[in-house]
Formats: structure tokens, sequence, C-alpha cells
């Protein structure tokens, strides 16, 4: 009963300490700018690496033993994109040649927009329009096998990723 | 004249209301998220055509590969593939969820950097189909961000 008088009473002011507090908030504030660290946005783009039976159902082949485990990430693609890179010293990592493998031959397309000009001609003719592999040199910068990939993605395929022919990776 | 006696009180609320608005703002974007996204670990390229995160991902693992073609996994130091095959092989592998007919559920995030060769990042994917990992995915940045 006093206690409520007390608190009831005018005269009475609580003083709350805010100096302390703003200290600390301070301190906080300071803490989380020296790591404030914006990043860039990240996005994905899913791979294509279909399981074995996955890829035999396709190739409407039976699946044999070898293949039932330890093969290498392939696909029944009809189109093949082929990077080569150079090692001269100013041209390490980037792309060099491209071209596009199919049933009919090795065509050159030169650069990026030929790649995407042969792409959209020869969609249609396809038998499988969902799939592409990429087959590109193993000292091919990730940068550059990017790029391509965006070609791929924007005329709709799914990538997947053929061994690079300077490379023996062990069975 | 003012008495000396009087004193002179800054109003504090309204700057502390201020310096809490400034915390929340870095506490939200604080990235504490480790080193499976730290971006000194890997430069990711950027790209048009990635799509934003699909945040219902279940079992995953980072596996990132750094310019000098080195894998680095969260709280381990740069392997080369001999000992990230010995990772993947002997701990990685028997310990990831498995469905009824043993396949991984574990989906592989690939994060490589820019500069990492392309034999390098063919390495690490064929060393993780040969553990029956089956969904894989990379990670880059979407360009203009």
């Amino acid at each position: 009963m006093s206690k409520k008088r007390k608190f009831d009473d005018p005269d009475i002011a609580f003083n709350l300490p805010i100096t302390p507090m703003l200290d600390f908030t301070f301190q906080l504030l300071f803490f989380f700018m020296i790591y404030y660290n914006p990043s860039a946005l990240e996005g994905q783009i899913e791979m294509n690496l279909p399981a074995p039976s996955e890829t035999a159902k396709k190739d409407s082949s039976p699946p044999s033993a070898s293949n039932q485990n330890d093969e290498m990430p392939s696909l029944p693609a009809d189109l093949t994109i082929v990077l080569r890179t150079q090692n001269d010293g100013s041209n390490n990592g980037i792309i060099s040649h491209i071209s596009v493998k199919s049933r009919s031959g090795d065509t050159p397309v030169g650069n990026l927009d030929g790649l995407r000009q042969y792409l959209i001609e020869n969609k249609t003719t396809l038998d499988n329009k969902d799939d592409i592999k990429i087959e590109a040199d193993s000292k091919l910068k990730w940068f550059a096998v990017v790029q391509v990939m965006d070609v791929c993605k924007k005329e709709g395929f799914k990538i997947g990723f053929g061994q690079p022919p300077d490379l023996t990776v062990a069975p | 004249m003012a008495a000396a006696s009087d004193d002179t009180h800054g109003d504090m609320t309204p700057m502390l209301d201020l310096v809490m608005q400034l915390l929340m703002y870095f506490i939200l974007c604080a990235n504490f998220l480790g080193q499976e996204i730290d971006s000194t670990v890997v430069k990711l390229p950027d790209s048009a055509s990635a799509v934003p995160l699909d945040k219902r991902e279940g079992d995953i693992l980072f596996v990132n590969v750094n310019e000098k073609n080195q894998v680095v996994l969260f709280g381990k130091d740069p392997m080369t593939m001999a000992e990230f095959e010995y990772e993947l092989v002997d701990r990685i592998g028997p310990r990831a969820p498995k469905d009824d007919t043993g396949r991984i559920l574990t989906t592989i995030i690939l994060r490589a950097d820019a500069g990492a060769d392309y034999g390098s990042i063919f390495q690490v994917l064929t060393l993780c189909k040969k553990q029956h990992f089956r969904y894989f995915s990379t990670r880059l940045n979407i360009k203009g961000t």
C-alpha cells in the first residue's frame, strides 16, 4: 500500500540512466559497422549431371556395369560446345576458339554472339532440345565457362560438362 | 542570468532512437554465415542467367574452389584434389544422408572462383559423382548487383 503511494507520488521522479545504455549501443553499432560487408547478391545455376540410369534411359541402351558407378559426368546432348584457350602469357585462360560439335561435324562460331546465333538457328533441328554439353580446355578460367553457360541458359538449354581433352582423370 | 545550480540536460531519447535504428540495420545486414560464403576465399563470376537462391535446399555441402585451384571446405584449410577425395571418401560420403536406394541426398553447391581452372572444377564434380552425389548447383553473382 505504501509502495503504491510512493509510485503515484508526483514529487518522486524516476531518472533512468540513459548514458550507459547509449554507450553500450554505440559500442555495438561500431562493431557491426566495422564488420559491415555487403556482398553481391548470389544466385545459382542448376548443373545437369544426371544419374547413370537416367542417362541410360535417355540413350535407350541398357545400363552396363561400368556406368552404374564411376561414370564420368556426361549427357546425351546433341550439341557439344568446344572451348579452347591459349597459354601464351597474355591470353591465359580466356577463350581463344569456340566451336560446336554436332552430328554434322564441327562448326566454328567465332565468339559468344556467333554461338548464340548458332543455337537460335539450330535448336529446332535437334532431337534433344534440352541438353547441351560444354567441353573446355582444363586451363580455361571458370568465368569464361560461365559466359558460355549464360548463352546456353538464355537459349533454354540445361548444361552438362564434358571432360577436358587435355586432362586425364583416374577412373 | 541562470542560476549556477540549473542543470541543462539534452534530451537523449531521439539520439538513442536513431542509434537503435542504425544498430538494427547493421545487425540485419551482418553476414556471419562463415567461410562457405566468404568473399575473401572465392570471388564468384558474374552471371546474367543465375536465378535467386532456392531457400528450400535440404542438406547441402559447400565446395569452394579458390583461385589457386585448391578446394576449401568450411572450417578446413585449403586442400589439394587428393586430400579432397580422401575427405569425401572417408568422412563426408559415409555421413551424408541417403534415401532407401542408397542415393546421397546432399546437394553439392560449387562455389568456384572466377579465376579457377575448368579442369579443377571438372575434377571436383567427377570426384563427387564417383561418391554417388547426385544433386549439384553452382553459385554465381547475379549480374548487376
